[in-house]
């Protein structure tokens, strides 16, 4: 049973989708097989939609244009395999499980399968007795997953800091944190995650520049500097200070390094030296730029649309 | 250069897994011949990674695997098997397994997996060092009375509370648990304002009232408020719902072991025996837990 697709069930919002049905989508080059699938899932659970496509390239297009809750995929098919579709489904549709099914398998196959990232995988002789089991156990999964995505939504505010060294792979390290945690916000697209920590890169890019040339200048007590002096005093190699902060409209990265400052008016009349596309990058991709006085804290924040659904 | 652990009772299987492992990058590879000989070399020598046979003595194989899990998250485990079954790879990877091969898995396979594997371990170390430099974690919500939003929120918490550090992996699932019910407190007896001796009636009519409540004025419109902060010495939660507040001291003595049974103030017995720090507020509507870093309650006296 194959049901084509009305493109236009597209409008449904996702999250209304989710608290209310369940669409499973069944993968299979083989007729006999997809119907036996469908049929399984539609005896046993009536309240499911069930899609069926026949080939990989189908099945992402399915999931392009409309809310899937999980993909039922057999592993070895023409032209694209389940191992590639699975791969490409992790990358595209990261919240949507694909359990993987075959004849043709063995334990070390059963074993690749999951390691790259299967929700489940069952050998077919196993379908009658497992699939529906198998798949209730993985709405239950995603079901959890959901709920505490949701919770997030009812995040007010969150302040993390960090002092790290000055050094290229705790910046990297930092950098890969603070994309998950941005990601974990949900409040910000894909490509606005990554423009966002390009930016934050540049500026510790900055601070590890600049923070190694330490300062032999004197500075008032009482002044922003005993902030600094205090990062000198804990440790003896030069160290970055992080702040990321969040509160309901916006996101605001404040980092500070040990060095004597810039001149921050380079910055303003716009520079034309090695750092200055650093700071188009900043510019092009934050929404407010500041520098304390002495040039070595840098504060971007980034304004944020309000939520889409509470 | 990294420490291989090979587990394998047959000196036959230990030498050819070996010889396997040294045709590659050189690594320091130790031997045991049982699990429990197994976890020990782990706990002393600090192991890398973990190769065992599916059939070990003393030890079922996949419980030195849940063992390993317990106690060295970080430590990847490779099962090899010499008759493999589709339905025992699967059961091995969803246990926690990092790898599995069996008896056909060329040297090849073998050597790239451990490599493969060795790079994610080295990497999790790095992150996590990165994690300890981190000064302070902080978050906090406003929950509609919700009990699903409860348990998630408390799993949340752990989350945050496991990726500081300051607490050993077997804590985190009791601290999990009293944090859900400080957060069920909160909400149910707190915001929508249910007495916890209708859990000890017959029936769900509790669970009932529950549902009614949390979309009715006007209970519906009240808020569990959570806030967190995570230093390396201590993770502080502070849970306020916008109910009446109760008498803490009204609750059932928590030094007798009789009333763990009881529903009725199970919830604060719980919290108070996970918790190093418990106290409430005045009006009783906000209770602020304390659990410190292993080894850091005395300096942290002085924050």
């Amino acid at each position: 049973m194959i049901l084509f697709l009305d493109s236009r069930s597209d409008s449904v919002m996702p999250e209304e989708k989710d608290m209310t049905s369940t669409t499973v989508l069944v993968v299979d080059d083989s007729e006999t097989d997809r119907t036996l699938v469908t049929g399984l899932l539609t005896t046993a659970r009536p309240e499911w939609t069930v899609l069926s496509v026949s080939a990989a390239a189908e099945g992402l297009e399915v999931l392009a244009r409309q809310s899937i809750t999980a993909v039922v995929a057999d592993l070895f098919m023409p032209e694209m395999s389940g191992e590639e579709f699975l791969l490409e489904v992790c990358r595209e549709f990261p919240f949507v499980p694909v359990m993987l099914i075959t004849s043709l398998g063995n334990d070390e196959i059963a074993a690749r399968s999951l390691e790259l990232g299967a929700a489940n995988y069952l050998p077919k002789n196993r379908l009658a007795d497992d699939l529906v089991p198998a798949v209730d156990e993985i709405l239950r999964e995603i079901q959890e997953a959901a709920v505490a995505r949701d919770v997030l939504s009812h995040l007010v505010r969150s302040q993390t800091v960090f002092r790290i060294d000055s050094d290229l792979e705790q910046i990297r390290l930092l950098l890969h944190l603070i994309r998950d945690q941005l990601q974990t916000l949900q409040r910000m697209q894909g490509h606005e995650v990554r423009q966002v920590t390009d930016a934050v890169r540049e500026a510790l890019m900055n601070a590890y520049t600049h923070g190694s040339q330490v300062s032999t200048q004197r500075f008032p007590a009482g002044s922003t500097a005993d902030v600094d002096s205090a990062l000198v005093a804990s440790t003896g190699s030069p160290v970055i200070e992080v702040e990321l902060s969040f509160c309901a409209d916006r996101v605001c990265f404040s980092i500070t390094d040990e060095g004597s400052g810039f001149d921050t008016n380079s910055f303003h009349n716009g520079v034309k030296s090695k750092t200055g596309h650093g700071f188009c990058t900043m510019r092009r991709h934050m929404d407010c730029i500041e520098f304390n006085e002495r040039g070595n804290r840098i504060s971007l924040t980034k304004e944020l649309t309000p939520p889409t659904a509470v | 250069m990294a420490s291989i652990l090979v587990v394998d009772d047959t000196e036959a299987g230990q030498t050819g897994l070996i010889r396997l492992l040294s045709a590659g990058n050189t690594h320091q590879i130790c031997t045991s011949g049982s699990g429990d000989e197994a976890l020990k070399v782990i706990t002393v020598d600090g192991i890398d990674l973990v190769i065992t046979d599916l059939n070990i003595p003393n030890m079922d194989s996949l419980d030195l695997l849940e063992k390993i899990q317990e106690n060295f998250p970080q430590v990847p485990v490779i099962l090899r098997v010499g008759q493999g079954s589709e339905e025992l790879a699967v059961k091995a990877i969803q246990q926690g397994a990092a790898g599995y091969l069996n008896k056909e898995s060329s040297a090849k396979q073998l050597q790239s997996m451990v490599e493969k594997l060795l790079a994610a371990r080295a990497s999790d170390l790095a992150h996590a060092a990165l994690l300890r430099r981190r000064e302070r974690d902080e978050y906090e919500f406003k929950l509609p009375s919700r009990r699903v939003l409860m348990s998630a929120t408390a799993g949340f918490l752990r989350q945050r509370i496991q990726a500081s550090r300051i607490c050993p992996n077997k804590d985190l699932l009791r601290l999990g648990i009293a944090l859900e019910e400080a957060l069920l407190n909160a909400c149910l007896h707190g915001n929508l304002e249910l007495d916890s001796l209708l859990r000890e009636r017959e029936g769900d009519h509790f669970d009932t009232l529950a549902d009614e409540r949390s979309v009715l004025p006007p209970w519906a419109h009240r808020y569990v408020y959570v806030s967190v902060s995570v230093t390396q010495r201590r993770a502080r939660i502070v849970v306020r719902d916008e109910g009446n507040g109760f008498d803490p001291t009204s609750l059932p003595d928590p030094t007798d072991p009789e009333n763990l049974l009881k529903p009725h103030g199970r919830g604060v017995m719980i919290m108070k025996l996970f918790l190093d720090e418990v106290s409430w507020n005045a009006r009783g509507n906000q209770v602020t837990m304390v659990k410190h870093a292993v080894g850091a309650v005395a300096s942290v006296k002085h924050e």
